[in-house]
Parts: C-alpha cells; structure tokens; sequence
C-alpha cells in the first residue's frame, strides 16, 4: 500500500519552530491514477488519455520522451520547470504550479477534485494602501478637443498593464454654457453595462479652453485585470450644442494602449477616429490600488528515499513565507504534479489533496512547511 | 515475525473492493479467476496486495524529482538514480534518458515475460527488497510453463470515495498438468544507461504478492490475473 504522512510545521522569521503537527493524508486523487496508468499502459503519441488540468480543460497525456512525467520537484516562484515533450521540443510551467500548494478551501476532498478549492497564490505582493497611477496620456502633439453632450458620447479605451482596483480617473475639461450634470463610468465593453458611475456638476467648470484637471474619484472599485481593455465613458445628457462639455485631446494618436470613441446615439453603437490630426485621444490618468497578496512559494524538494523492511518513503517538501502583511489561514493542501503531451505541451495536475484540520493560521512573517511523506508498507 | 503476521492471507470469495484498500491509501486489488476452456469459473478469489516494491518507490521518486540524462554532451553531472533491476543488477534509470523515458511500462504483448503482469511458484513472503519472483513460471507449453496473454488496462474511473483503473493478464495451462500458481507480481520496462552513456531497456519488478496456498490452474484452463490500483478518500 501507498500511504502518506502530511507534516505541517511553522517557523518564525528568525527561524524558531513554533508548531509542529503530522496527519494522515487522505486523498490520492483519480489524476494521479491517470498518470499511472498512462505509463503502465504506456500510452503514446496517439493514443493520449485526457483529463482535467487544474483549470478543468481536459488535457491530453502520452508517453512521448519523458514516460508521463509526474514531475513534482521544482525551483521557488515564478521559475520554470522545463520537460521535454519531443525531439529537441519542450514544455514549459511555471514553478509554483508544480508540487506542493496550500488554500483556503475547507470542502473535503474528492477522488475527482482537479484543482485546490482556493488555492493561495504565489504572491511576493503586499496590497498596497495609497493609490498609484497606472496608465496616462498627457502628451499633447497636436492640441485638440472634444465635445460631448445629449446623445453624443465620448469614449476614452486603455488598457492597465498591471491588475489593481480603479479608484480614481482624471481628465481635463471645460464646459460651453451650461451642459449640466456629467456621468463618467467605467464599462469593459462600450455597449456593456456601467461597472462605476459618478457624476459632477459640469456647470462648475472652468470656461477657459485650456480646461482643468477634475478628479473623478469612483466609490465602487472595479477590478482591471493587466491587460483587459477598459473604457471610460463620458456623457452629459441634459447638454447640447450650445450647452457641452469640452474634453481636452491629441488629434495625433500616440497612445498605444487604446484610443477615442464615440457615440451619436447614447451609447447605442460607437465609432472611433483614427490617424494623425484626426486621433481625438483625450489626455487622462488613471490611479489605482493593486490589492493581490499571497504566499512565497519556495523551491519543493523531493528527496530522503529510505528503506528498512517492510518499509520504504521519501519526502516531498515546499516552504510558504506570508509576507503579504496580514495573516492568512490554512485549510487545505495538494500536489501539483507536471505532465506533457507530445504537441510540445504541458499542464499541472492535482494529483493530491487534503484538508487541514484544524486549520493553520500563518501569521504576517511566518514560514510554513508542508511536508509530504509517502510510504510503502509490504 | 511481524511481515510473517502481516501476510496472513484476506482470501475473501465476495469481498467489496471498497473494504479492501481503506481511506488514504492507494493500494492494490488482487483477483484471481480460473476459467475452463468453456469460459465457465472454476475458482475465483479476491485478495487485498499488499506489496509494492522497493522499485516501486524508486522509480515514483525519479519521477516525481524529474531526473533527466541526456547525453554524453552534457558537461556536468549525469542525475540518475540506482534501482535494481530483476536480475539483481544495480541500473542508472533517469526520469528521461536521451529521448525516452517509459518508466513504469507494464504493456508487454503475447509471450513477453519481461515486464506486465508475471506469476510463479515461489512461497516466500515478499520483501520490500524482493527484484524478482521467487520462482518464475516462463512462457510456453512445456513442463511448468504457462502461456502469457497480452496485458490489457481498464480506464481510469471514480466514484465519490475511490479511483482506480486495472491491469489484466491471462496466463494459459497448456501444459498437460496443474500448475499451481503461488505468487504473482508486476515488472515494469525502464530506459537505463549504459556504457559510453548508451541507453537499453531493463526491467524491474514493482509490485508481489504471494497467494496463500497457491491456485490451482489444470491443464486446459486460463488463471486471469486482475491488479486493480485503487486509491481511497
């Protein structure tokens, strides 16, 4: 029989032990007898046997260089684990997506759970407390405007490159007459709904062509994910030609990260203008907080092979440093184990998975060990 | 005394497989069914197996550490391991060695003893360090010999408590007397170096059990042989 033994320990930051527990794990789970039984029947390249990865997306295994590789070992963080998959072909993962995992997820366990219920995250992030500016455009090459008012729109499309909470947006504008109330919401589609409005007096602007600055500062918080397109929607309703909001622009398009849009009919469709002169991008920053936090994957070490009869282990070991700040409990955790497929392609499977009881709480600065020791008994 | 204590048969007719392998273990069904040349049953047993092997976690653990050799190319270190092979050798094995690895390959085809499933006559209880059957039956027609089928597997499947799929071989009495089968066990094909850092095949056993009073298999009749790998939560 295989077995295996879980030790959990914690660890100070000046590497005191503070805690020392061992349980029964219980919960090989059906994707670890996949990846054997791939390599008993020693499936090749084409006659792979599918089953779900950590995301759920059934994913195809064979044989092909490695023999179902059920790589468990790997470097800390973000660094790769590389196999072969093919002559001179490789795959590739990220380290922290190969061995041992720890979550938040309380449900038990199942033969045919394929990923950790809340995994926590490799994450050397401490959410921050003050807001940053993320994207702007205040390069003006060509000076222009914009208006809008009534049922003309205006549109401003950017893209974060890092993922935070929206809080604040800032734009530069002056007003003809008196356009009244403006609503500037945030959408991830221009027809999509709004995910934040705020609105401000637009009879309180300045006249004045050059415009000012207005701070629109959003009370919800939508989270922009890197590399999401955003909009950023502007109307004034109660306007109209005479009575508009003017929005400060570069007629040259330089901003890479998106462009202008508008709309003649309330949002309903939308057109952009491009090209030199013609460009129409609205000079704008945006601010934000990135909140991710998580848990320092170190290196998972799979070493200590021992026999004395009847008996035979070795251990499979990953130390987690919280440096997130705050605490962060401990429910369960698993194994992620690598296995490839001949198209040059790789995934991470759960191979096992255990709720930890009771759980282990990992104050902000502690080291928690999870060791993992299978056993074989004749 | 203990592994003596331990191996005392759980020879059960009906057995569920369920009782057989408990919460937290990933262990081995055994079934042994003796057909006529009618297909018709004359005996049937199931077993807990309770032997995986010294090889066994030899080989999981090059697997999971992801040992990889190459070639002579390579400047430093060749990482391999040692695992004894069934004849007794001392083989450098790799997760990867050049381009092939097929570690744990139990897919032998009609008359191949080398690796799947393998039945003998040796009594002895199984030792951790046991690399071979005690007393191999080989492949053939003749005097103690039995005809190897070629190994089958079932899918893997689960249900909310266990997984498991299954190896499968057929060992055929064509030999004009009974033959009684005491012990049975799993051998697994591996890529290892050799010389001038050349790779070839070798075999190591990974999993044997012995069966309590042996079975009987007269002449005329199959022995199907059913490892079934089991893990329960």
């Amino acid at each position: 029989m295989l077995k295996a033994d879980i030790i959990l320990e914690k660890f100070n930051d000046k590497g005191r032990r503070l805690q020392r527990r061992r349980q029964r794990s219980r919960s090989w789970t059906r994707n670890f007898l996949g990846m054997l039984y791939v390599a008993h029947a020693h499936l090749a390249g084409g006659e792979p046997y599918s089953q779900p990865d950590i995301y759920g997306n059934g994913r195809q295994m064979d044989i092909e260089e490695r023999g179902v590789p059920v790589i468990v070992a790997s470097p800390g963080g973000l660094s790769v684990v590389t196999s072969l998959t093919d002559y001179d072909e490789d795959a590739n993962i990220s380290g922290d997506l190969v061995g041992i995992q720890v979550g938040e997820g309380t449900t038990p366990a199942a033969p045919a759970d394929h990923a950790m219920e809340s995994r926590i995250p490799h994450s050397e992030h401490v959410p921050e407390t003050a807001d940053r500016r993320g994207e702007c455009y205040l390069t003006q090459v060509t000076p222009g405007e914009r208006e809008f008012y009534g049922n003309s729109w205006y549109a401003l499309e950017f893209q974060p490159v890092w993922p935070h909470e929206l809080w604040m947006v800032k734009l530069k504008f002056y007003r003809e007459g008196l356009p009244g109330t403006v609503t500037v919401s945030i959408r991830s589609s221009l027809t999509g709904a709004d995910l934040a409005t705020e609105t401000f007096d637009g009879d309180l602007l300045t006249t004045d062509p050059a415009g000012e600055w207005k701070d629109i500062n959003f009370t919800t918080k939508v989270q922009l994910s890197a590399w999401a397109t955003c909009y950023v929607v502007m109307r004034a309703t109660g306007g109209n030609s005479t009575n508009s909001i003017h929005v400060i622009c570069d007629e040259d398009e330089v901003y890479e990260g998106g462009r202008n849009h508008y709309s003649t009919n309330g949002g309903g469709s939308w057109n952009y203008h491009s090209g030199s002169s013609y460009a129409y991008c609205c000079l704008f920053e945006e601010f934000g907080r990135n909140l991710d936090k998580g848990i320092i994957y170190g290196g998972c070490e799979v070493y200590g092979l021992s026999f004395t009869h009847p008996n035979g282990e070795f251990r499979i070991r990953r130390n987690f440093h919280n440096a997130s700040g705050a605490s962060c409990t401990i429910n369960e955790v698993g194994i992620y184990a690598f296995g490839t497929h001949t198209s040059e392609q790789g995934w991470a499977y759960l191979i096992a998975r255990d709720i930890v009881s009771p759980a282990v709480a990992v104050a902000d600065g502690e080291i928690l060990r999870v060791t993992y020791v299978p056993q074989i008994t004749v | 005394m203990r592994a003596e204590t331990k191996l005392k048969p759980e020879l059960k007719k009906t057995s569920p497989y369920s009782r057989l392998v408990r919460p937290g273990e990933l262990g081995l069904i055994l079934e042994l069914t003796v057909k006529d040349k009618d297909g018709r049953v004359t005996d049937r047993r199931t077993m807990r197996g309770k032997s995986f092997l010294r090889q066994f976690l030899e080989l999981l653990f090059i697997q999971m550490s992801g040992t990889y050799t190459y070639g002579s190319s390579y400047p430093y270190h060749q990482p391999v391991m040692y695992v004894k092979d069934i004849n007794g050798y001392l083989r450098p094995v790799a997760a990867s060695i050049y381009y092939h690895g097929d570690i744990f390959d139990a897919d032998a085809g009609v008359g191949s003893t080398g690796y799947g499933i393998v039945a003998g006559a040796g009594t002895t209880p199984p030792n951790i360090d046991d690399y071979n059957l005690e007393s191999m039956i080989g492949h053939g027609s003749g005097a103690g010999q039995m005809g190897y089928g070629a190994m089958t597997f079932g899918l893997p499947t689960s249900d909310p408590t266990t997984s498991h799929f299954t190896l499968t071989r057929d060992f055929s009495n064509s030999s004009g007397v009974t033959i009684t089968v005491n012990e049975v066990g799993v051998r697994v094909k591996a890529n290892a170096l050799k010389y001038n850092q050349n790779w070839d095949t070798a075999y190591f056993l990974i999993i044997r059990d012995v069966i309590s009073g042996g079975i009987n298999v007269p002449n005329g009749q199959t022995l199907t042989v059913n490892y079934r790998e089991q893990a329960a939560i």
